[in-house]
């Protein structure tokens, strides 16, 4: 797993979330049911780690693969 | 008026249910500690009766735990109980029949100090998301009306001591207006965190505490302010009408109700006329209790006007109820207090001894009624339960239990 998705899963642990539902293919609203305030905690929690700020867009419901890529393309252009 | 109590839940210093707080209180052992954990090793608030034996992990859904305060928790835990008790299949009913009628004092703060370590040491963009929702009063009512869908008509109380029993009046009045046909009422306080407990000591009203001596004196000469405690007590409120409708059991009747406000904390008169209010809405006379919940707290000049005006409304009767503060078990719980008395009187009912007041054996020369310091059987009629806030809010609640 990437690191991105680490701390994502991480973050969704302390938010309560069983580990059996964490799972990269799992999407934010359909699956796990994520509320704006948890959306607010895990980017806390990726700055945190990554002195990143991101917005995570729900709109589409997006899967915690596709978090993570967004995550990672971000941490690619700040590299450059 | 008459509104049955259907079902009732408890979490304080004592136990999380009805029984292990019933064991405590009628065996007479006090659930107060030495408090440690304060981020000022120096705070003065030493002794506190706290939850210890509550497990959030148990009692709420993970989701919920992690958004909420230890306030929220134990509304939910002891809003599960009542209604667990009720027998009542509220998904099978109108929920917007039933309302939430919570008290609360002074909000969550575990997570709210989290937040301002959070400012301090790393900025204000990272505050946690529920600074604002954790720690808000209300906050008790929401997510026990989100956890079980109830959408009922609903408020949040805050009125210092009398809270607790400001909102289970407000609630049963709900019913009494048609607003709703179930209500959970009651009260919930977690002030035991640093911020917390310095708030309240800074009221001047605390006791001086040893860390080796965890008592709290609410009546008498050693009486030298308050103890801080943490809990919840819900009762489940059910109109007569609906539970005939479904052959439901009572475990006790609100049967009259009042609040009002004395002009300050050393004055009586108004309480007096509160206790012969309710009184006359009950259609009783005072000689028709048989036991008082009182407020006694341990402050002098509260103590004082309690006794005055117990002396006024009892002087004439040749059969005076008997009197008790349950405080010193628990520890004063603000917003809990008052709904905690009235699930005793349940438990008085239920299980025939009255829980003694604590510490009060050389108190009965300066008490008017007679003090409880020895478990006492009893199989009680009427209950008077009061409480009294700090600038003089009254509330006064008669509950009547079948013969």
């Amino acid at each position: 797993m990437s690191d991105a998705i680490t701390v994502i899963s991480k973050s969704l642990q302390e938010l309560g979330i069983e580990a059996s539902d964490i799972k990269p293919s799992a999407r934010v609203q359909s699956d796990l049911r994520l509320d704006s305030t948890e959306a607010v905690q895990i980017a806390l929690d990726l700055k945190k780690a990554f002195d990143l700020s991101i917005k995570l867009d729900f709109l589409n419901d997006p899967t915690l693969a596709d978090l993570a890529k967004v995550v990672e393309t971000q941490l690619s252009c700040k590299a450059v | 008026m008459r509104v049955c109590i259907v079902g009732s839940g408890i979490v304080n210093a004592c136990g999380n249910n009805v029984s292990s707080v019933a064991k405590a209180f009628m065996g007479g052992h006090a659930g107060l500690s030495t408090v440690s954990g304060f981020a000022d090793p120096h705070h003065p608030v030493k002794v506190a009766g706290v939850a210890r034996s509550f497990s959030v992990a148990e009692a709420v859904n993970p989701r919920f735990a992690a958004k909420t305060d230890r306030f929220t928790h134990f509304a939910l835990a002891a809003s599960e109980a009542a209604m667990v008790q009720s027998e009542l299949d509220l998904k099978a009913q109108d929920l917007s029949r039933a309302g939430i009628w919570f008290g609360n004092n002074s909000g969550g703060w575990d997570i709210c100090e989290r937040g301002f370590r959070e400012m301090y040491l790393q900025g204000v963009e990272m505050i946690n998301p529920w600074q604002a929702t954790a720690w808000f009063p209300a906050a008790p009512q929401g997510f026990v009306s989100i956890c079980h869908g109830l959408l009922g008509t609903s408020k949040s109380f805050v009125a210092d001591r009398a809270t607790g029993l400001v909102a289970v009046i407000h609630g049963a009045r709900s019913l009494l207006r048609g607003e709703n046909d179930w209500v959970l009422a009651g009260g919930t306080e977690a002030p035991i965190t640093s911020f917390g407990a310095t708030c309240y000591y800074e009221t001047g009203e605390m006791a001086p505490t040893h860390p080796d001596r965890p008592q709290y004196h609410t009546i008498g000469p050693k009486a030298a302010g308050l103890v801080l405690g943490e809990g919840a007590a819900i009762v489940m409120l059910e109109s007569p009408q609906s539970l005939a409708r479904r052959k439901g059991r009572s475990l006790g009747d609100i049967v009259g109700v009042a609040i009002n406000t004395d002009p300050g904390a050393r004055h009586h008169r108004r309480l007096s006329h509160a206790i012969g209010s309710a009184l006359q809405q009950a259609g009783l006379g005072p000689g028709e209790i048989d036991l008082v919940f009182g407020e006694g707290n341990g402050i002098a000049t509260c103590n004082a006007a309690e006794n005055a005006a117990l002396a006024e409304v009892f002087c004439g009767e040749h059969k005076k109820p008997l009197y008790t503060s349950i405080k010193g078990y628990t520890g004063h719980m603000y917003g809990a207090a008052g709904a905690t008395e009235i699930v005793a009187a349940l438990m008085v009912a239920r299980y025939g001894k009255v829980p003694p007041t604590l510490h009060a054996e050389a108190a009965q020369a300066h008490w008017h009624l007679p003090l409880v310091c020895e478990a006492q059987s009893m199989r009680p009629r009427n209950v008077l339960i009061l409480a009294r806030a700090r600038e003089g809010v009254n509330a006064v609640l008669i509950v009547q239990f079948s013969k």
